[in-house]
């Protein structure tokens, strides 16, 4: 079985949140509350245990190119990356964040006993550990869907194909095609994120065309995979580990010599 | 125009949902690691002045390493899985390593206490016992004991180091969590 994965092309998202609530609506997931952030059209935030796609709004009050409608909007349906090394699924004690057939990063929810070390280990601020359920949640890429071999919902949903699911080599061959046509056109800010990129949490499952710079996008710039700290940081732990047990040992010795 | 450089200052990173319990943790594993680290060299190399020292460490590392897991389980999302950590281990994971590790101090932790015990005739009541807990080789257990003790004081810095958190992963994280245990080792003394 091939690797499945999402393109998500933001220049051709229109902010209709579709995706959001298919995604909800698939998955059973809770409302979580009528909160006006006033960012924008933007009144999801995040991703958060029960938000596992969320349309970015970033409205740019001039244009980038100097025509145009004095406000340049970005908008972007964000989700969890599935990375190629996915720092959660590493962090996890329990074994419970496995990868699946198809490539995705599952929590499994009858193994999960919501430690909670999988949050601070995301690089991206994906998954989240529900009040609900006491348990880790996160996208699935619609495994269930997936086993039945029909699409992710938010990809379904999505009407301008803005969300792309299939096969990552079709889709990175598709979108690298899409890079250079909009380049062709004038658009040479567009660039892939998530894709030949040199990060330590190597190529992502779920990967954007973006506009701007991730940071504006509120991605990370070059995510890292935390695990890279746990060698220093052990042999730091080594070092003072020795250190301790040198000094305890020479006080006794010499309280015993007295 | 580049003012929009953040997406309207919100938090990239999710915020843990730690609570005071694993703080307290950090603070008792540290304890633990280091008075059974002071306790076993008392023991080994020390002299018979410092029989106290050795018997104080056995029960301070003890009382810490029973309340510990009490305290890491209630913070659980779901504590009555708490034994699913103990289905895999993983060394990528440091929270899966420290799981381990404390199993295994901890269960070192009961029998050097328990051997304790014996010596200090608290164990008379239970003739079989008591000679089982007074035969064992204790320097050899309380020895893998105090490194696994060591791990379990160190570990937690590790952990917090290799999270995504910027602060957490500087490496003077790394440094403020080993040198806990002097604090250990100062109020075993």
């Amino acid at each position: 079985m091939g690797q499945m994965g999402f393109f998500t092309d933001t220049t051709l998202c229109i902010g209709c949140k579709a995706c959001e609530v298919a995604c909800k609506q698939w998955n059973q997931l809770p409302a979580d509350g009528y909160t006006f952030t006033g960012h924008s059209y933007d009144n999801t935030g995040a991703l958060s245990a029960t938000t596992w796609r969320h349309v970015a709004f970033i409205e740019h009050s001039q244009p980038a190119n100097g025509t145009g409608k004095s406000v340049n909007w970005l908008m972007m349906s964000d989700v969890c990356k599935h990375c190629t090394y996915a720092g959660c699924m590493e962090a996890c004690p329990t074994g419970a964040i496995i990868r699946n057939e198809f490539g995705d990063v599952f929590v499994q929810p009858d193994i999960c006993n919501g430690c909670g070390y999988c949050v601070p280990s995301c690089p991206f601020g994906v998954v989240e550990r529900s009040r609900d359920t006491g348990l880790a949640a996160k996208c699935t890429l619609c495994y269930d869907r997936q086993k039945d071999g029909i699409e992710p919902a938010c990809a379904k949903a999505c009407p301008t194909d803005s969300i792309t699911f299939g096969d990552l080599d079709e889709l990175k061959a598709r979108a690298r095609k899409r890079v250079h046509t909009l380049h062709e056109r004038g658009e040479t800010a567009a660039y892939l994120y998530g894709v030949d990129e040199d990060t330590s949490v190597g190529d992502l499952n779920a990967f954007f065309l973006l506009m701007d710079r991730p940071s504006v996008y509120n991605l990370p710039e070059k995510p890292r995979l935390p695990q890279n700290n746990l060698v220093p940081g052990f042999m730091a732990s080594l070092i003072a580990a020795s250190f301790l047990t040198l000094t305890t040992a020479f006080s006794l010795w010499r309280r015993g010599r007295k | 125009m580049n003012k929009a450089r953040t997406y309207y200052d919100l938090p990239l990173l999710k915020k843990p949902s730690w609570s005071w319990e694993i703080m307290l943790y950090f603070f008792l594993g540290g304890l633990a690691g280091g008075s059974f680290l002071v306790s076993t060299l008392a023991d080994l190399l020390g002299s018979k002045q410092d029989a106290a020292v050795v018997r104080a460490g056995r029960f301070l590392a003890l009382i810490c390493i029973l309340i510990s897991p009490i305290l890491l389980i209630k913070d659980l999302g779901r504590p009555e899985r708490f034994h699913h950590m103990l289905r895999v281990l993983k060394l990528r994971s440091a929270m899966s390593l420290g799981t381990w590790a404390l199993t295994i101090f901890g269960i070192c932790c009961g029998f050097t206490t328990g051997h304790q015990l014996a010596k200090d005739g608290l164990l008379n009541w239970f003739p079989l016992l008591a000679r089982f807990m007074k035969a064992m080789p204790v320097k050899i257990i309380e020895s893998i004991g105090s490194i696994f003790g060591l791990f379990v004081a160190s570990y937690t810095g590790v952990l917090l180091a290799s999270t995504a958190v910027p602060v957490w992963g500087r490496c003077f994280s790394r440094l403020v969590f080993p040198p806990r245990s002097p604090v250990s080792r100062c109020s075993s003394h």
